[in-house]
């Protein structure tokens, strides 16, 4: 008898768990206040549909397709469950979360998720023809593939962990690219940097460091003739000690610790003048540091993603702006925008992002005198999409 | 709207039940009309239009089941068939125009003076496959005079539509939920036993198919010139895990939701993957729909009883469309046809498998069943004969990039899936009732809160995370 009152008892407490559970939590869902913003993913999050024309949304579904994304963003607890899932998953020993992998030395590294090249022919293919076009008017080109940090960051990753497949994609990148390019090899010094333990790629982001960025700007003046500023002229300043990157927030590793981002600061770098024409913003050196408040604390370089960026030496006084020095156009990713500081003391740069660019590169170009140009892109950006298409537009036939 | 998302859980669910139980358990025709109503707004949720069709499908069996009877009781058997043969055929119909319509017309396009046919852009209404079954099985119930027919359009209706079975099964027969339509009463113990079925549903769902899913879908995306024979087997190891935590986890949920409600509803599954041939693979693996098969076309047919040739043929018919229930491609068709050849082999030398220890047998059968999911995944995958050529070595050797890694790391998650695709931990839970129902009630509470803490956690880190029977 006593027994049956027990199960009767467990019976009970398991129908309230539940209860407790759906009802707490969608209870919760309407009392906590909606967040605009996730910090973590660096996102806005999906709000409360509208009922501006409430009928036909729901007629054609998108009533339902955005409430659901209102109840997946505004889940109460949201940051702390996406922590707690990957907290199982460690538990569970499966070593990464999300496609990132929890290496060594507290690296997250994510890793390719498809030997699917995309849009890298399309791409490369319009880089080429760019360049044969810049190169008929007598413009040498460069090319610098920035490495992804499981390309360089091998000796961290388990030893299990062969990156043979990963790195076929370099062979299909290096066939593809024309001999009219010069290219210019990244990966191999990177690797050799991150093997002796230098930190040059962030723990938690994607990018290259500034350290990372001042190497791939010793091979870039390399190959483009001129003398590199030693590391010796450079003051190595923290911007931030909490700066917690793309593949932290990918992972949901939130016990992984933030880290630095530094700026190599030189006297005379506040002789440059930033701007970005689309948004009307023009401002001394190459920092940003309103970003340094956000989560994108990377965005400081450059302030962020933009179409068009021109760099311009001009100090204050007699200096008549821009005359005497070479000029660069360098059609690039975000890799390059921490790279750009050192590049300026010798150039004058425009500066092309081709993922966000709606005008004709060429037609741009063939207003300016370039010496040269350069590009200087991650692998995943000539992957992802076939934003590079742009640079065709306006070619000669 | 799928059981594992945040508007089930947080919204639907919790608002479904509140209504339903509002309303007082002697007032059971309310209850069903609170049911008709929710069902029918679960299923509009992602395609309302379609509402509409369903309801028509309704009205249509319902109609003919009244018709059906009506012409028995009066003698008049033929007339009773003709209109049986109707409703089969417009219930067909639909599914037809709405599931095979592309098919039919891509096929017809290889045909030269037809090659200008352009395919329409009528999306499948979900569950089609699912609800018409189910309304089929009552008209010919009605005209066999298995059940009663139902005088209550919204009793009829909140059978049809009824949300837990709804979009992926189980296909409920009319006769099994009939009593249950006009009587039904959910104790404590029924309602916790559901929510037991239901959090079990959802952790398998969400942890152990997702997470298995996750890696097939990574060694479907890399080349097969790049896929080492290691990370090709763990591909499909994980897929076939994928499949069966997947489905039954829907099963399990939708069984759940039922009784919570007061339905019980048959098995789907049960433990397929330690079966010994594939004649008992197929009596574990997506029950209601073998049974719907066998009631409704094999026997009809004449099953076994009309000589050797008759049953292979009537076997043959099954199996094709068995294979093309399961979906509008030639690639289902495929394995259906693989089926057929495998069960018509094992019915040839059945003494001779007989004489296999039991082990083998169950490792050729999983095998074959494993061979049998990348015929079923074909249109996903680029190309299943070099898929399988990487299993072999063909690809890239034996081991190729990150497959020793993912083997290794993903040992204990294996494990699990393994353990949990067995009876085991059901034994050691009845074990555990068995010796100590103390112990058992308490563990099963504590089990319930962090399986449903834990599933809320999957389902909120993933943005994507579709049914894999959701073509249906």
């Amino acid at each position: 008898m006593k027994k049956m009152n027990f199960k009767k008892i467990t019976d009970v407490a398991t129908a309230a768990v539940m209860l407790a559970i759906v009802f707490g939590f969608a209870l919760a869902f309407w009392i906590v206040p909606d967040k605009a913003a996730s910090y973590d993913e660096n996102r806005d999050l999906a709000q409360l549909p509208s009922a501006n024309k409430l009928l036909e949304r729901i007629a054609d579904g998108r009533f339902s397709k955005e409430t659901a994304d209102y109840y997946r963003d505004q889940l109460p607890l949201r940051d702390e469950f996406i922590a707690l899932k990957a907290s199982i998953e460690a538990a569970l020993l499966k070593s990464e979360n999300n496609g990132v992998i929890l290496a060594s030395g507290g690296y997250l590294v994510s890793r390719p998720q498809s030997s699917d090249k995309g849009g890298l022919y399309t791409n490369v293919s319009a880089i080429n023809r760019f360049c044969e076009a810049m190169n008929d008017l007598g413009v040498p080109s460069y090319s610098a593939l920035a490495p992804r940090s499981c390309d360089v960051l091998t000796s961290y990753l388990p030893k299990s962990y062969s990156s043979e497949r990963d790195i076929l994609i370099w062979d299909d990148l290096y066939a593809e690219v024309s001999d009219k390019i010069k290219s210019i090899d990244l990966l191999t010094p990177l690797s050799k940097k991150a093997d002796g333990g230098e930190a040059v790629y962030y723990r938690t982001d994607h990018h290259w460091t500034t350290l990372g960025a001042y190497y791939a700007y010793l091979e870039i003046a390399d190959a483009m003739g001129v003398v590199p500023y030693d590391i010796a002229d450079f003051d190595v300043i923290e911007a931030s000690d909490d700066f917690y990157g793309t593949t932290w927030s990918k992972s949901g590793f939130r016990y992984v610790e933030g880290e630095s981002i530094e700026y190599f600061r030189y006297s005379g770098d506040e002789d440059f003048i930033t701007s970005i024409p689309d948004a009307d913003i023009s401002f001394r050196g190459f920092y940003d540091t309103s970003y340094l408040e956000t989560k994108d604390k990377y965005g400081s370089f450059l302030s962020g993603n933009n179409s068009l960026v021109e760099i311009k030496y001009a100090p204050e006084g007699a200096y008549e702006a821009g005359t005497e020095r070479p000029e660069l156009l360098l059609i690039k990713d975000s890799f390059a925008h921490s790279v750009v500081p050192f590049l300026a003391r010798h150039f004058d740069i425009d500066i092309i992002d081709a993922r966000y660019c709606n005008f004709s590169v060429y037609e741009y170009a063939l207003g300016k005198e370039y010496d040269a140009v350069l590009f200087l892109n991650g692998i995943d950006s000539l992957i992802d999409g076939e934003a590079y298409k742009i640079l065709t537009a306006g070619l000669p036939k | 709207m799928v059981f594992s998302s945040f508007e089930f859980l947080l919204l639907y669910f919790p608002l479904t039940l509140l209504l339903y139980y509002a309303v007082p358990r002697k007032y059971l025709k309310a209850r069903n009309l609170v049911l008709f109503i929710t069902s029918l707004a679960f299923y509009g949720w992602g395609e309302p239009k379609y509402v509409f069709l369903m309801l028509f499908t309704i009205a249509i069996d319902y109609a003919a089941g009244f018709l059906i009877e009506k012409y028995i009781r009066s003698g008049r058997k033929s007339s009773a068939k003709r209109v049986l043969i109707a409703t089969v055929i417009i219930n067909l119909a639909l599914l037809g125009f709405f599931k095979y319509c592309n098919f039919i017309i891509e096929n017809i396009r290889l045909i030269p003076i037809f090659s200008s046919l352009k395919p329409t852009d009528i999306p499948l209404p979900i569950g089609i496959s699912f609800y018409t079954f189910q309304a089929m099985s009552y008209a010919i119930d009605v005209y066999r005079e298995e059940c009663r027919a139902q005088s209550n359009f919204v009793s009829f209706g909140s059978y049809v539509t009824m949300f837990p079975q709804l979009i992926a099964g189980p296909i409920v027969r009319y006769r099994d939920v009939a009593l249950m339509l006009e009587d039904r009463s959910v104790s404590v113990d029924y309602f916790a036993s559901g929510v037991r079925r239901f959090t079990v549903g959802l952790t398998k769902k969400l942890i152990l198919a997702d997470g298995a899913g996750a890696v097939w879908k990574y060694f479907l995306g890399v080349a097969d010139s790049q896929r080492g024979a290691v990370g090709a087997w763990l591909g499909l190891i994980m897929f076939t895990f994928q499949i069966y935590f997947d489905f039954s986890g829907y099963s399990d949920m939708a069984i759940g939701l039922g009784r919570m409600l007061g339905f019980e509803f048959l098995e789907n599954f049960n433990y397929p993957y330690i079966s010994r041939s594939i004649t008992e693979f197929w009596r574990r693996w997506h029950i209601s729909l073998s049974t719907w098969f066998r009631e409704y076309v094999y026997i009809p047919l004449g099953g076994n009883r009309r000589g050797e040739l008759a049953t292979y043929r009537n076997l043959l018919a099954v199996w094709l469309l068995t294979g093309l229930w399961h979906g509008a491609s030639w690639s289902f068709v495929l394995w259906g046809l693989y089926y057929f050849i495998l069960l018509t082999v094992e019915k040839k030398f059945s003494s001779a498998f007989d004489k296999i220890p039991t082990v083998i047998r169950q490792v050729l059968t999983l095998l074959a069943v494993m061979f049998g999911w990348l015929i079923f995944e074909a249109d996903n995958t680029s190309s299943v004969l070099g898929y399988l050529s990487s299993m072999l070595g063909g690809g890239a050797g034996f081991a190729f990039g990150s497959d020793i890694y993912d083997l290794i790391r993903l040992i204990p998650f294996t494990l699990i899936l393994a353990i949990g695709a067995t009876p085991l931990p059901k034994r050691i839970y009845d074990k555990l009732g068995e010796r100590c129902s103390v112990a058992q009630g308490i563990i099963s509470t504590v089990l319930c809160a962090v399986g449903l803490i834990a599933s809320i956690a999957y389902a909120a880190s993933s943005t994507y995370s579709p049914f894999l029977y959701f073509k249906f």
